[in-house]
């Protein structure tokens, strides 16, 4: 079933001894270029196609993500969860700790690297313990999402409630350490903060990091 | 000339794309369904610039399930085999600059339908190997698969 191909493609690069040279040579020549590039043509419309589809099949699926987030770090940065009044209160108050108790405030970089000179507040990493077994936020304790409800018991019996928390995940993209915070709020934890840029932003700030 | 042959032999052809697009599809699947744990692991090979990370996460997926399914249907083969490898040689540099750089992470390569993206498997030299290897695999139908919408047989 290939035959036909594969005789072309043979025709194209070695021309039988016999024929007349001249007039053989160039319309096969010519022909080969056609098709490379024929081929490097569908190649590109199916990459566009990939593109297409994957960006309508992100409109429809119910994991989907949002794609087009103009904002970057700065931007998300100072966002807070929770209710609009919440939301509200938040916006009216001071950016140094006058956040009302119980709301969870989304901080930049800097202001994760601030408590963390000062030594003030408990990093909390959210990704998956074997991530967290490889490198993390120094001296950071491992809270993972998908096992929060099975070690969520020890956490809060070492941990006082009022400790300030860091909360952080991969990347600005993940969202284990809302689902993280979250989760602390509804079980009593009343200064939690989401340091959104996460791992990724502080491993290429070059900040403290510890593991094997 | 034996290499050849054998490269060029319609079945070696046959089995070789109907793995790599098996495989390709497998790849492409769970990531579609679950793009923001794809946008993690893509996070974590810190090559992607941040603001294009959900992009890339939403459309590789689906490259890998388009290519891998026209593959294992025969539908422009030779096409198809190019853009594959294409990815794969992205891959491999990829991962290999990330090992050359002491950063080991979260592979994200394969994942379990439904289970989260990565666990335990984390890139090694392995990674690069495998994926050289694939590369290997597709030149039979990159060079003598047919490029034709469907072929009656």
């Amino acid at each position: 079933m290939y035959l036909k191909d594969s005789e072309g493609s043979r025709a194209g690069g070695v021309c039988l001894p016999g024929k007349s040279q001249n007039q053989g040579k160039e319309p096969v020549k010519m022909k080969k270029k056609e098709k490379a590039v024929k081929k490097l043509l569908i190649s590109l419309i199916i990459t566009i196609a990939s593109v297409v589809a994957g960006l309508l099949f992100n409109m429809v699926n119910p994991n989907g993500i949002e794609v087009l987030h103009g904002s970057t770090g700065g931007g998300t940065a100072n966002m807070v969860v929770g209710s609009e009044a919440a939301d509200n209160e938040a916006l009216k108050g001071s950016p140094d700790g006058a956040v009302p108790e119980g709301v969870i405030e989304h901080i930049t970089l800097e202001a994760a690297k601030e408590y963390f000179d000062k030594g003030k507040g408990l990093f909390v990493d959210a990704r998956s313990q074997e991530t967290y077994a490889i490198k993390h936020i120094r001296g950071a304790v491992s809270l993972s999402a998908g096992s929060f409800d099975k070690s969520f018991e020890e956490f809060s019996d070492a941990i006082a409630k009022d400790t300030l928390l860091v909360i952080y995940c991969q990347s600005i993209t993940c969202s284990k350490s809302d689902i993280v915070a979250e989760k602390l709020r509804a079980i009593g934890y009343r200064n939690i903060k989401v340091f959104v840029g996460g791992w990724v932003e502080w491993l290429s700030a070059g900040y403290p990091v510890q593991g094997v | 000339m034996k290499a050849g042959q054998v490269i060029s032999n319609s079945f070696t052809v046959t089995v070789t794309r109907l793995i790599v697009g098996g495989l390709f599809v497998l790849a492409g699947l769970p990531k579609i369904l679950y793009p923001a744990q794809f946008s993690e692991v893509i996070a974590a090979y810190m090559i992607v610039p941040e603001s294009l990370i959900p992009f890339v996460a939403v459309t590789l997926p689906w490259l890998e399930l388009l290519c891998g399914s026209m593959l294992i249907l025969n539908v422009y083969v030779q096409s198809n085999a190019l853009v594959i490898i294409g990815i794969l040689i992205v891959f491999a540099l990829v991962v290999a600059n990330n090992l050359f750089k002491g950063m080991v992470h979260d592979c994200g390569c394969f994942a379990l339908p439904g289970g989260w993206f990565g666990t335990g498997d984390v890139i090694s030299l392995s990674t690069v190997i495998r994926d050289l290897f694939l590369i290997v695999l597709v030149l039979p139908a990159l060079l003598y698969g047919s490029n034709v919408f469907f072929r009656r047989r």
